[in-house]
């Protein structure tokens, strides 16, 4: 079945842009995977951004963004989400940013709740590097979420977080213990 | 000082009221705190102490045993762990977890716990049960019409049972935690790591084992009348019930014997009621003598006694101290 189209909750952007010529770029992942992606949909990254901007103010060619630490699985994640929002105003992820109950699109929950945990931090780690308010919004309340009714034992299997004697002696816990 | 206290063990009833006044604090938003000590209910919860240290081992967090059946023996499958996020993206995973979910995930290490403390919550009123079945029960203060009750029972149920009630305009959310066979350590370490996740005062205890009040005073300890601490309390009541015939009038000269007491007849302007949570409005007993400690900043705690007899010769003794001013 396909996905449902986004809910009207979510405020939409008032009109559809008239649709420009795709800019496109290669984006190469950490682990040398290349990409191709809209411009539009990079810009939501503000790291990425400001890159292109610097490339569009000197004049020069922008042939490829080099994205040193997010892995080619991730980047791909990351591109996907990207481009299904690369026409949303930002100022709505901005808003939401520090709201208690962030309302997740369909669209976003099916892609977010697909993904087993770990590739769910993968890429919620590699929003905050790439500094993508939208999509760890929507990451982080994923996360929340799936934690719903989950005794003890379920969220410390969901979570990854050993049993105290599973931890090693030698930890390297830095700022929080 | 503490180890003063603890050698006025003439009776519990002395001992906690001795404790509760003379014990270091770090407490500093409380408004009420009642105690209710019945004698009658103490076979009940030793029962289940006996049951306890039976099988008691590791708390909760640590224990093997606690793990659901099919996952006992093996490692959790997910070695990437949340914890290893950027502590931004970290603390708002944490921000978007619900207030059960929050104490769920404080139990699950150390680490987690002091992750959660960065969190600022609102804060909570606490209220504790300790009786048969232990129940902690949280509110937010003129927040959404929500409580949170979670308890840990003695009755064969699930290993985790969660649900939520809508009755009227109020939601109940109810965690059942079974019992099994450690409860009063792992509802203790709850309850600890709800104080100080929250940051919150417990307001109300029920209780009728000593060794509640002695955990309580150690994790939240009193000081009312040096002035730095439990500031804002401003009323606390202990009540005892018992088939023996106690001599009061001495263990209140045990209790009371180290403070600076004055002796007011007649009422001097007192209020005769208290309200209490912003819920009810409690009627205080007439009485004719009070014995009051006054603060340095004005503020007077009057100390009285009230009696109440019932069939088959059990007596509740209450023991009242109301904080108010001139």
């Amino acid at each position: 079945m396909a996905p449902k189209k986004n809910s009207a909750k979510r405020p939409q952007p008032s009109t559809p842009k008239p649709s420009a010529p795709a800019r496109i770029v290669k984006v190469q992942s950490s682990d040398g995977h290349i990409l191709q992606a809209d411009v539009r949909a990079l810009l939501l990254s503000s790291t990425l951004a400001a890159t292109i901007k610097g490339y569009d103010d000197e004049n020069k060619p922008l042939e490829k963004l080099e994205v040193n630490n997010v892995v080619g699985f991730t980047l791909k994640l990351v591109l996907e989400w990207c481009e299904k929002h690369k026409e949303d105003d930002p100022a709505i992820a901005q808003a939401e940013k520090d709201k208690k109950n962030i309302f997740i699109p369909s669209w976003d929950r099916h892609f977010l709740t697909k993904l087993p945990m770990g590739n769910l931090f993968d890429l919620i780690t590699a929003a905050y590097h790439l500094d993508i308010t939208g999509l760890i919004n929507y990451g982080c309340k994923t996360v929340a979420n799936s934690a719903k009714g989950k005794s003890t034992e379920e969220m410390r299997e969901l979570f990854g977080i050993p049993e105290p004697w599973e931890q090693p002696s030698t930890s390297t816990a830095t700022w929080d213990d | 000082m503490r180890s003063t206290v603890h050698q006025l063990s003439v009776s519990n009833y002395s001992s906690i009221l001795g404790v509760l006044l003379l014990s270091n604090s770090h407490l500093n938003s409380d408004h009420l705190l009642i105690l209710t000590f019945a004698e009658r209910r103490a076979s009940k919860l030793a029962e289940m102490s006996v049951a306890g240290k039976r099988k008691a081992g590791k708390p909760f967090s640590q224990r093997k045993n606690n793990k659901l059946p099919k996952k006992s023996k093996s490692e959790p499958k997910n070695r990437i762990s949340l914890l290893k996020l950027p502590r931004v993206v970290l603390l708002e995973c944490i921000a978007n977890l619900d207030i059960s979910e929050i104490i769920v995930f404080s139990l699950l290490s150390k680490r987690a716990k002091n992750i959660a403390k960065l969190i600022p919550w609102s804060p909570l009123t606490i209220r504790l049960l300790l009786e048969y079945d232990l129940q902690v029960t949280l509110k937010i203060p003129n927040g959404p019409d929500q409580t949170w009750n979670i308890r840990y029972n003695n009755r064969e149920t699930s290993e985790f049972l969660q649900l939520s009630k809508l009755i009227g305009t109020s939601v109940n959310h109810c965690l059942s935690l079974k019992n099994n066979g450690n409860a009063i350590e792992d509802f203790k370490q709850m309850v600890e790591n709800i104080y100080e996740v929250f940051q919150s005062p417990i307001c109300r205890i029920d209780t009728c084992d000593e060794q509640f009040i002695e955990w309580i005073i150690k994790i939240q300890p009193t000081e009312w009348h040096k002035g730095s601490k439990l500031h804002n309390l401003e009323y606390l009541k202990i009540e005892t019930s018992s088939l023996r015939n106690l001599n009061d009038k001495n263990y209140a000269n045990e209790i009371l014997k180290d403070l600076n007491l004055t002796v007011s007849v007649g009422n001097d302007g007192r209020p005769t009621k208290v309200r209490i949570d912003d819920e009810f409005v409690n009627t205080l007993p007439h009485v004719d003598v009070v014995r009051n400690l006054i603060r340095n900043d004005g503020m007077i705690g009057s100390i009285f006694r009230s009696y109440t007899s019932h069939h088959f010769r059990i007596t509740d003794r209450c023991f009242h101290f109301q904080v108010w001013r001139k």
